[in-house]
């Protein structure tokens, strides 16, 4: 193959995620309008129907919960990145995955642990009755969105300090300038920036929020995500469902472009300086504060999500013990689910595993193909990798099921929910195999090429591992957490652990709900303790 | 008849940079240093000479075959990086192995020509290391031997030297040419200092802009420089002298408290241990480097002093 031959071949492998995400996400929402929407069923918007009162709601619930999620996010993740990333001490890294690690939780569980908290029947109800606002209503929503979004927010924050240039703090102090000062001016603005990237993040995700509306808000607090898959799936108005599929997907566009143009659009003071800052002022207040604020972060999250497990095992009532596994695995809840417990956990794993596979070997032929293909024109199909923020999961699974569930068998559902969750992982995981790969200078495969050997297998590859080990259990964790599109497009053979969990709710055998809940956070909690082991073990040239 | 041809060779990047039809020769066994400030086009030379980049003109023949539309891995050149990428994850051994490996040479081949370039190269012992537990002037010998171990038929280095010190630098640059001529390598040799690269050459060449400026034997461009680019970058000093452009070394003058070529006011003067080095401000305006040794007696000259300066030798220049 000559040299003109290979630089195409490698343009078009690094445009393969942008090509799938075209065939899978905007040609079937493409698709999906063209067949339902209908725009006289706006004119249902208007009036004073329960459904066009709903409607209005719901675009209202959208940007409350999305702004005040976003704020609440900011205001308790800021704190919690700038502590992390500027200051050095024992047992930091461990700390710091641990203060991250609700991002990686299924939002099912999540759900089920702030009801199992903050709920009647909770410890913290027995002491104050009050509780309940974090576990119903919209208080409850911006409560689970904020535990989701503020380790977003903490992280990208102290990413930004971590990258911050420490020459230029030593700088800025020879030239006398105060503390304040050069948090404003160094170190501390590009964490402000970075949070404040993150917070829009969350705008975007609690706009589009599902679950936690679903389950703890119930109709009167749905967002736009909720009230289409009601529409839908209990409604059956398909029409106006598409109509409001465009509406969403046109309001998250705009703070998904803005997102970009502000990441993209601002400097930063990241440099060439010497590596992060170690401030081991460690009796200064400002310590001292975020120690302790940092401890009550991680002793909430320790509350919360021990409450799955304290609920799980029936601990405080009457009969503790495995009361709610052996219902789980019982022959009721098999009945009531059509499906044996045993066959959910295989579900869950086979997607878990397939999933993992596909979006890393997808990530894999892109990277091969960016690293090779230098063009202009990749920037642009690097952006439509982004999409999924912007059609949320209900709508995309609504235009997967349109376009492919109905011209083919129930029995291949199983392979659109595949697919639904390597879609959705692709901007992730792409992410996260770009860091890793971007880190091998590109001298290492030119070395290799003119000794002709192959840079890809026997170079990049072994040099990223990993990246690609992490990359996996980022694919499987992903598929784990994914509820949204999974619930969507799941038919009773094929359900997964967290599907399960919600049907058991809504079926009200909520025992054998927090026994699923309590193994579904385990797996999570493995695969993440997996994920940051392999991080650490990461060989790649630093 | 030479070895290696590079004819007219163009080449147009992103950012408007351009390699300007590029014509030079060398023959087998012989080294072409390429000299040249920074961002002058020679990384992007030797990238198309590999075909890591490709030309949009010109040919470029090694050996009487033109190689310009064969692939990096199929053209027999070894090329040295300036950050000499070692790869990581493999042990010194297997680093050095890597391309013969590639060209499915025999294990025990393989093992004898690791044995003996390591051996020349006085790096047996490292073999079984990772690159992140041996020092610079080693990764250096290990990046040779790496190169060198397939026998390409053209070995590319891009200032392998830059990350070393001076004083290892000088020692491994004479190791590179004794080994280049053991082995009888022909190599072209990339390198922004002078002395390094007239050291190296039996040709040379100066680049500048993506044009090479000049060309030959090492003691042709330095004694007939020819223009004003060259000159400078080889450190002459450039000044008008009775309506023409001439060019002198900083070595090649004397001080005159009476009557010389050049009159003109030292701005400063210092000590560098070898020698003192003066900076002159000319009656023109043109800034002269001139240095001379503790014993010249002309130490005596002091900051914003007049001086009378004589040139010993000068060339005239474009």
């Amino acid at each position: 193959m000559n040299i003109a031959s290979r630089t195409w071949l490698s343009r078009i492998l690094a445009t393969i995620p942008a090509l799938l995400i075209a065939v899978l996400v905007i040609v079937p929402f493409a698709e999906m309008l063209s067949r339902f929407l209908d725009f006289s069923s706006i004119g249902a918007l208007g009036g004073s129907s329960p459904i066009a009162l709903l409607t209005r709601r719901a675009i209202e619930n959208s940007l409350v919960q999305g702004m005040l999620s976003a704020a609440t996010s900011f205001a308790v993740g800021l704190p919690l990145g700038f502590f992390l990333g500027r200051y050095e001490f024992r047992f930091k890294r461990l700390l710091r995955s641990f203060a991250i690690l609700p991002i990686f939780l299924p939002s099912i569980v999540v759900v089920t642990a702030f009801i199992s908290s903050f709920g009647p029947g909770s410890p913290t109800h027995a002491i104050y009755s009050g509780s309940t606002i974090f576990s119903t209503g919209l208080s409850g929503i911006v409560a689970v969105n904020t535990f989701f979004n503020a380790p977003l927010v903490a992280m990208m924050t102290m990413l930004s300090v971590e990258r911050s240039n420490r020459t230029l703090d030593e700088a800025a102090m020879t030239l006398g300038a105060s503390g304040m000062r050069r948090f404003i001016s160094v170190w501390g603005r590009d964490g402000i920036i970075a949070g404040a990237g993150g917070s829009l993040l969350a705008f975007l995700y609690s706009f589009a929020g599902f679950t936690a509306p679903l389950i703890i808000g119930g109709p009167g607090y749905f967002t736009l995500e909720a009230w289409i898959y009601f529409m839908v799936r209990t409604l059956n108005n398909i029409p106006l469902a598409a109509v409001m599929s465009l509406v969403e997907a046109g309001a998250l566009l705009l703070p998904a472009v803005f997102y970009f143009a502000f990441i993209g659009g601002t400097k930063r003071v990241y440099g060439t300086g010497r590596p992060p800052a170690e401030e081991n002022r460690k009796h200064s207040p400002f310590f001292i504060s975020g120690a302790l604020y940092v401890a009550a972060w991680t002793g909430l999250e320790c509350y919360i999500l021990g409450s799955v497990f304290y609920s799980s095992l029936r601990l405080g009532q009457s009969s503790p013990g495995f009361g709610n596994f052996v219902l789980l695995f019982s022959t009721r809840t098999t009945v009531a689910l059509g499906l044996p417990t045993s066959a959910v956990l295989l579900n869950t794993m086979f997607y878990g595993i397939m999933t993992s596979l596909l979006v890393t070997l997808i990530g894999l032929v892109w990277i091969y193909g960016k690293r090779r293909a230098a063009s202009r024109a990749l920037i642009v199909t690097d952006t439509v990798q982004f999409i999924p923020l912007v059609i949320s999961a209900v709508i995309f699974s609504l235009s997967l099921a349109v376009t492919f569930e109905y011209t083919t068998s129930f029995a291949f559902d199983w392979i659109l929910i595949i697919i639904a969750q390597s879609v959705l992982a692709i901007p992730i995981v792409l992410r996260v195999m770009e860091a890793g790969f971007s880190a091998i200078p590109p001298s290492y495969t030119e070395a290799a090429l003119t000794l002709r050997g192959n840079p890809f297998f026997e170079v990049e590859v072994p040099i990223a591992r990993s990246t690609l080990a992490s990359a996996l259990m980022f694919g499987f964790a992903m598929s784990l957490g994914e509820f949204t599109a999974t619930n969507f497009l799941a038919t009773t053979s094929y359900i997964p652990l967290g599907v399960q969990i919600y049907q058991l709710q809504v079926l009200r055998i909520f025992g054998a709900a927090e026994a699923a809940a309590a193994i579904l956070l385990l797996m999570s909690l493995a695969s993440f303790y997996v994920v940051q082991r392999a991080g650490e073990v990461f060989v790649a040239v630093r | 008849m030479p070895y290696v041809e590079v004819n007219g060779l163009r080449k147009k990047y992103r950012d408007s940079f351009e390699l300007r039809n590029i014509s030079f020769h060398l023959g087998k066994g012989e080294v072409f240093t390429l000299m040249g400030p920074s961002g002058s086009g020679k990384t992007s030379l030797l990238r198309n000479i590999c075909g890591l980049d490709t030309p949009d003109a010109g040919s470029i023949v090694i050996d009487g075959r033109e190689v310009n539309d064969l692939p990096t891995t199929r053209r027999g050149i070894g090329l040295i990086f300036q950050d000499l990428a070692i790869f990581p994850h493999m042990t010194v051994f297997d680093n050095i192995a890597y391309g013969l490996r590639a060209k499915r040479a025999a294990e025990s081949e393989v093992r004898s020509r690791v044995m003996e370039l390591s051996s020349i190269l006085s790096i047996e012992d490292l073999l079984d290391r990772y690159p992140s537990q041996v020092s610079g002037g080693q990764r250096q010998r290990i990046a040779l031997a790496r190169s060198v171990a397939p026998s390409p038929s053209l070995l590319l280095l891009d200032e392998p030297l830059s990350s070393l010190d001076q004083q290892l630098r000088a020692d491994v640059r004479s190791e590179l040419k004794s080994f280049s001529r053991e082995l009888g390598l022909t190599m072209i040799y990339v390198t922004h200092d002078h002395h390094e690269g007239l050291y190296m050459a039996d040709s040379a060449g100066i680049i500048f802009d993506g044009r090479l400026e000049k060309s030959g034997s090492p003691m042709d461009i330095f004694e007939s420089p020819g223009s004003e680019k060259v000159s400078s970058f080889l450190g002459y000093n450039v000044i008008s002298l009775k309506g023409r452009r001439i060019a002198f070394y900083p070595t090649d003058f004397e001080i005159s408290m009476e009557k010389g070529d050049v009159r003109g006011v030292v701005r400063s003067i210092g000590y560098e241990g070898e020698f003192y080095r003066a900076h002159v401000e000319t009656e023109s305006h043109e800034s002269l480097q001139l240095t001379f040794p503790h014993e010249n007696g002309t130490v005596r000259i002091k900051t914003g002093q007049s001086v009378n300066i004589i040139l010993r030798r000068s060339v005239e220049i474009e």
